[in-house]
């Protein structure tokens, strides 16, 4: 049974996808979530249906009322009553987590139409609060999930300690709760091959590089998350601004490497993209992750200025379609892996037409 | 790549361990890596609560008289929900908000090497009203931390036969106690 709001929502444009943001050839998205529980309830892991259903109840509730999510219309979603292949759809616009695929009663999912400012209840913990946001741009969207944050505790009693601060499940998240990432697109550190020295780097400075989905996932279509590891013992100004330089040093490595790359070997680079988007163009089968790798060489050559016909946005939306929900939703119906194939190279060629 | 132990279904999880230069590598597919991940000594390594674990053990054991704060261990049980030492261990993950003051000697070791410090600097929620049993409990484990700590000076002067010295711990070791019994008793009488 098809779920309209579901539906709506795949209508619905992203906005971290569609907006402009700073650093937006290179940082496809800012992304940060915090981490709260409620305090006299057991954390998720120690509950029960009945008491994580009541939990969905009362924190849906708030969230209606909450300020900062009544500035557009919201959605609510009771994950554990969609079906698969729908849940599999929010996982690909990253509005919920892979642990939420296989939910337990209670599990939730409140989101603003814009799907920029969304909440995951019942989760690893109560709530995660989570915004999301085009290019980099750690601090505005610190001032925003902050101002959601107070707005709810206002309302919702938060587990919180003097020493330990925010009480998580587990305690990789204590303290201020607070996972602040930015989606990279690095063609040009991977071409050169640098990205294993950045990686590398990344993690001695005690940060997290991650691939596409986040947590346990493989890196596709050269996008990396850099995300900050520990979460106790700094301020989440502190956490933010030590992330924000370092992702600032990666953004002007990458640059440099794509002038190396079109100073020295120009037609290497060329080649490289305009096989990927012929790739993308003239097939007539193609996988999801051959799909994304093409189209991040494609993003490149839209970002050097390479093509007149294609946009950045069209890249942007292309990187969702071809994911195997998202795919199924274009098409209107369920489809096996071969079937999928042929439908998503059959689309590329529609949006790629010239 | 098919599955090393099925072999019915793609390897989608390679683990490699490298020791003393020996390279062991795993290709599993996600069902049969989540079947063995209790049984399989390559799969747990990969457990951050088994790193967990076995980082409070190392530490214990480097302390004199931490073997008997090793086996206490696992019978450290949270009285507001039951979630047990073992539990912790198994998922890494606390059964309640509780189970930081009831778990906080495993923790303390654990947070300054996970985290940048072991104290909240972050913001405080809106409706913040310090949470005075809460303070209590923390008083409480910091107060058995010291009776620790002296136990362990005093059995070490007692060796090296500095019976002065160790008289004076005694009694600072008692009037801890009755510190401590005190606090207990007021609980008590508070609930």
């Amino acid at each position: 049974m098809p779920n309209e709001r579901i539906d709506a929502l795949f209508r619905q444009p992203v906005c971290w996808l569609t907006d402009n943001g700073p650093e937006d050839d290179i940082a496809i998205s800012s992304r940060i979530r915090l981490a709260r529980n409620l305090s006299g309830e057991p954390f998720p892991v120690r509950s029960d249906d009945v008491s994580l259903t009541a939990v969905r109840d009362s924190v849906f509730g708030v969230l209606e009322r909450a300020d900062s999510m009544k500035e557009t219309e919201t959605c609510e979603f009771k994950v554990d009553e969609l079906s698969e292949l729908d849940r599999r759809f929010l996982l690909e616009r990253h509005l919920i987590s892979r642990e939420f695929l296989n939910p337990r009663r209670g599990a939730g999912l409140v989101t603003n139409r814009e799907q920029g400012l969304f909440v995951m209840v019942n989760e690893e913990d109560h709530l995660r609060l989570q915004v999301l946001a085009p290019g980099f741009q750690l601090n505005e969207i610190w001032r925003r999930i902050s101002r959601l944050d107070d707005e709810l505790s206002m309302e919702l009693p938060f587990a919180f300690d003097k020493t330990f601060g925010y009480l998580t499940s587990c305690p990789t998240n204590l303290g201020t709760g607070l996972r602040a990432s930015v989606m990279l697109h690095l063609p040009g550190l991977v071409l050169t091959n640098q990205i294993q020295a950045v990686v590398q780097g990344v993690n001695k400075l005690g940060l997290a590089a991650r691939g596409f989905y986040g947590e346990g996932s493989q890196t596709l279509g050269n996008l990396y998350q850099i995300s900050n590891q520990s979460t106790l013992g700094e301020s989440e100004e502190q956490i933010i601004r030590r992330l924000a330089s370092v992702i600032a040093q990666i953004i002007t490595h990458e640059k440099k490497a794509r002038a190396l790359l079109l100073a020295n070997r120009q037609n290497h680079l060329m080649n490289h993209i305009g096989r990927a988007y012929g790739l993308l163009k003239h097939s007539y089968i193609i996988s999801g992750d051959e799909s994304l790798n093409s189209l991040s060489a494609l993003r490149l050559g839209v970002d050097l200025n390479m093509f007149r016909s294609v946009n950045i946005h069209t890249v942007n939306e292309l990187f969702l379609l071809v994911q195997a929900a998202h795919l199924q939703k274009y098409e209107g119906r369920e489809l096996d892996q071969e079937n999928r194939d042929v439908a998503r190279a059959a689309l590329l060629r529609k949006f790629l037409q010239e | 790549m098919l599955c090393q132990i099925c072999n019915k279904n793609p390897a989608t999880i390679h683990v490699q361990e490298i020791i003393n230069g020996e390279k062991k590598v795993f290709h599993l597919c996600a069902e049969c890596a989540a079947k063995n991940a209790e049984t399989e000594p390559i799969l747990q390594s990969f457990n951050l609560a088994e790193m967990l674990y076995n980082f409070t053990n190392e530490n214990g054991q480097e302390n004199a008289g931490g073997a008997e704060e090793t086996s206490a261990a696992p019978s450290v049980k949270c009285a507001a929900c039951g979630w047990d030492a073992e539990r912790f261990r198994k998922t890494g993950r606390l059964g309640c908000p509780e189970c930081y003051l009831v778990f906080s000697e495993v923790l303390s070791g654990v947070l300054e090497n996970m985290h940048r410090g072991s104290t909240h600097l972050g913001k405080t929620p809106r409706n913040h009203e310090t949470d005075h049993r809460t303070e209590d409990v923390i008083e409480k484990v910091a107060l058995r931390k010291k009776i620790a700590d002296c136990q362990q000076e005093l059995e070490i002067r007692i060796r090296n036969e500095e019976y002065e010295e160790a008289a004076v711990l005694r009694d600072r070791i008692q009037e801890l106690k009755k510190a401590l019994e005190g606090e207990g008793k007021e609980d008590v009488h508070a609930e």
